[in-house]
């Protein structure tokens, strides 16, 4: 019965929310204040009626009910309970489930944070939210319920997917999934400006934002995390292969890495009105494409996992957003001029709207790359899929000048810079660059593009610590001891000194992804218990295999023990699982990680005789990726962090105080 | 059983859509976010945060001295006229009130006669 209830909350949630979309909508545009606020109540029910739909859904995974189509798909009487959770949106219509729980959430909390501050703008951003929220529900309702019935009960279901039993699988998926939907808040905001006629002025920049800033912290943690269960589980050694869900991902956090910046200048200077409309809807449309090809669009992926056939509905429905977003932006066009103009080339904003311009040129180079086997499919009857290389050689340049931008560009000040200033600013970060570039060729990097990459991460680290360097001796020398003038400094400007973190950890990315991608080394090994194998300066010495046989896999592990040089650095282990049921392997690599280095080790086959042939890798700096992500986080938090008013306003007549009456 | 519970489900959004219906009391029309006074007030803030921004970069040594005093001066006349802006917004308000205030007095003595004075004033307070 519960699992029953949960069917009727969900019906009664697509009721409920397609009323919100109409009703907010009409309230506002009518100016019928007591349809607004229905439509703004009823919103406030839609989390509840989902949750009540997601604890039966639950309960029919807690209690192995596999009359329930989507429990018999994705969970048996082996599954771990605690693998309950992953499950829930390890398919489709789970997943389904899952984004729009998460989404009617965040859009209350975002209607609640706004409603006061914009209440002009905040009917027509439910109105946008609620439709998002209404495709969802719809699709969910008609074509994929997560609680549909058999017509007979299989005594036991068919199982997880192996490759989602693994750590990361906790907390990726959901994250990936918030982040995607989130996008659709910033969006809402600015569309919801737009059809109130205020999104020529400014006020839904403080709200675009901060929703803006937490949509992009979400799809950078999911991202992380991808590329670490990549890493870890799928065992080819890499962490990113420009895979069609991949760059699914990676296309709207570019879109969302500018509109962050963009935004900054509109609510400094008035300026990029336009764009950061535009950029926004870009960045939805990039994020609605992401759950096309993720959802059973016509890319070939090497690990979507919620496959479908309703991957075409999405397509739909982004072609909808885009065209009413380009229709509503045509409409307001004439609102949205700039207060200001660039007063110079050589000025911070000049510097954001070349890094949004060249952010925008490798969304669009990685969509073109993903979307390649469609077009040559339909030109010449051959898919041809574009690899690593056309994205390496195409973005990879591309990216190096961002991250240059992102050196150089907090240094100069708003509106304009003199000759002589950015001389002055960028002087110690260039030296300290070309010197970092003879200290890494002298240690034997020899690669001129691999210079050239650590000396553009140097600018930008160089220019950070520089920065913080005389801000804190400033302050120093006014009394302060260091570690107070440092925290001082950091608290005094949380939006540039929260970003400069934030840049900090996309430094440790590139330096990550500079030394993995250059100074990789691997091979293959095919071993007899007890040979040993070199590579770099690592000795392994395969020392046998035991095998374990559970109710779901067969589990092989090979046994090594590793020196590096005269010192030992004990025992190492892989393991690689069959699950019959779905006829796949999954692999757990062994990995030993140092700041300088990973020794990566994976099994590919075992023999009979006891022989295995696996692939050792040693890829460095591969630790300094997954140590930017706390970094990510604390930075954006802090950049995000409410402030205290500046002294200065204290003199601001507030709004509707009159002089003392005599 | 379903039924009693489906039924409780739907009342949950039934009841909150048809509140504000009800009791249209609860619903005001809201006040404009893009009045005058908001936009002066996210300029003068913008102003200070350039100038704070001007001051910490000179501080630090990242803008020589001929730059700062151009951008402070800058700022500092954008947030002035800011100021003046507000002021003025707020004294054609107060005109604009004070004027609302005489016309409705001079029609309620046309009606009413001259105002007797409130016993504070008879009483020479």
């Amino acid at each position: 019965m519960i699992v029953d209830a949960g069917y009727v909350a969900l019906a009664i949630a697509l009721l409920t929310i397609g009323y919100v979309a109409v009703a907010s909508f009409v309230g506002a545009w009518q100016r019928i204040p007591a349809m607004v606020l229905s439509a703004r109540y009823g919103l406030m029910t839609v989390p509840v009626l989902l949750l009540v739909a997601t604890i039966a859904l639950v309960y029919a995974f807690v209690n192995h009910d596999f009359s329930v189509a989507y429990v018999a798909d994705n969970s048996n009487l082996a599954m771990p309970a605690s693998y309950t959770w992953v499950a829930f949106y390890a398919g489709n219509q789970g997943s389904l489930l899952f984004i729009a729980l998460v989404f009617s959430i965040l859009t209350v909390a975002a209607v609640l944070g706004m409603g006061r501050k914009l209440p002009y703008t905040t009917p027509y951003a439910t109105s946008v939210m609620a439709g998002v929220l209404t495709f969802f529900m719809f699709v969910i309702v008609f074509l994929a319920n997560p609680l549909d019935r058999l017509d007979s009960m299989p005594f036991d279901g068919q199982g997880i997917n192996p490759l989602l039993i693994h750590f990361g699988m906790f907390i990726h998926p959901p994250v990936q999934m918030m982040g995607l939907i989130s996008v659709a808040i910033p969006f809402s905001i600015a569309i919801g400006a737009l059809l109130a006629g205020r999104g020529g002025r400014d006020e839904w920049v403080d709200q675009g934002r901060l929703w803006g800033m937490l949509s992009w912290l979400l799809l950078t943690i999911g991202l992380l995390l991808g590329s670490w269960w990549a890493y870890t589980i799928l065992g080819w050694g890499g962490y990113w292969a420009w895979d069609p869900v991949e760059n699914s991902a990676l296309m709207p956090w570019l879109a969302m890495t500018a509109f962050v910046h963009s935004i900054m200048v509109q609510k400094r200077r008035g300026m990029f009105r336009m764009w950061n409309i535009v950029i926004v809807a870009i960045a939805f449309t990039l994020a609605e494409m992401g759950m096309f090809i993720n959802r059973g669009g016509p890319v070939p992926s090497v690990h979507s996992f919620a496959q479908s056939t309703m991957g075409w509905l999405f397509l739909f429905f982004m072609g909808f957003t885009l065209v009413a977003s380009l229709a509503a932006f045509a409409w307001r066009m004439n609102t949205l001029r700039s207060r200001e103009k660039l007063d110079s080339w050589l000025s911070r904003e000049s510097a954001f709207l070349a890094q949004n311009v060249l952010f925008l040129a490798v969304a669009f180079i990685t969509l073109w790359g993903t979307i390649y086997p469609v077009f040559s499919r339909a030109a010449q009857d051959v898919t041809i899929t574009v690899g690593q290389p056309f994205f390496d050689r195409i973005n990879g340049p591309l990216l190096l000048v961002i991250v240059f931008l992102m050196g150089v560009g907090p240094l100069l000040p708003w509106r304009k810079a003199s000759a002589r200033n950015v001389l002055s600013v960028v002087k110690v970060p260039l030296i300290g660059a070309a010197v970092t570039a003879d200290v890494v060729a002298a240690a034997g990097v020899r690669q001129p593009v691999a210079v050239v990459a650590v000396a553009v991460c140097a600018i930008a680290i160089i220019g950070i610590v520089h920065e913080w360097v005389r801000g804190t001796r400033s302050r120093h020398s006014k009394g302060e001891s260091y570690p107070v003038a440092f925290g001082r400094l950091l608290m005094a400007n949380r939006p540039r000194y929260g970003g400069y973190i934030v840049h900090l950890a996309i430094t440790m990315l590139a330096i990550g992804a500079i030394g993995s991608s250059f100074y990789e080394v691997q091979r293959d090994f095919n071993l007899k218990p007890g040979e040993t194998a070199s590579l770099a300066d690592y000795t392994l010495q395969y020392t046998n295999t035991t095998s374990q046989r559970f109710s779901d896999r067969e589990e092989v592990t090979a046994h090594f023990t590793v020196r590096r040089g005269d010192e030992s650095l004990g025992a190492m282990e892989t393991t690689r699982s069959f699950y019959s049921n779905f006829n796949v392997s999954a692999t757990r690599a062994a990995i030993r990680s140092t700041l300088v280095e990973d020794l990566y080790i994976v099994p590919s086959e075992f023999g009979d005789d006891g022989s295995a042939v696996i692939r050792v890798l040693v890829s460095p700096l591969v630790w300094w990726m997954w140590a930017a992500g706390p970094l990510f986080v604390f930075g954006t938090l802090l950049a995000l962090s409410p402030r205290r008013q500046p002294a200065y306003a204290a003199i601001r007549v507030p709004r509707g105080s009159r002089p003392a009456q005599a | 059983m379903l039924i009693v519970l489906a039924l409780i489900l739907a009342l949950v959004p039934v009841i909150a859509i048809l509140y504000p219906y009800l009791r249209p009391a609860s619903a005001q029309a809201p006040e404009d976010e893009s009045s005058t006074f908001s936009e002066l007030d996210r300029r003068w803030d913008a102003a200070i945060s350039g100038l704070k921004s001007a001051e910490l970069e000179y501080s630090i040594g990242s803008l020589p001295e001929q730059d700062y005093r151009a951008l402070r001066e800058q700022y500092l006349t954008e947030a002035a006229l800011v100021l003046k802006a507000m002021e003025l917004e707020e004294q054609q308000e107060t005109e604009l009130l004070a004027r609302v205030e005489r016309e409705v007095r001079s029609v309620r003595e046309r009606f009413h006669g001259a105002p007797q004075p409130r016993p504070s004033e008879a009483a020479g307070e």
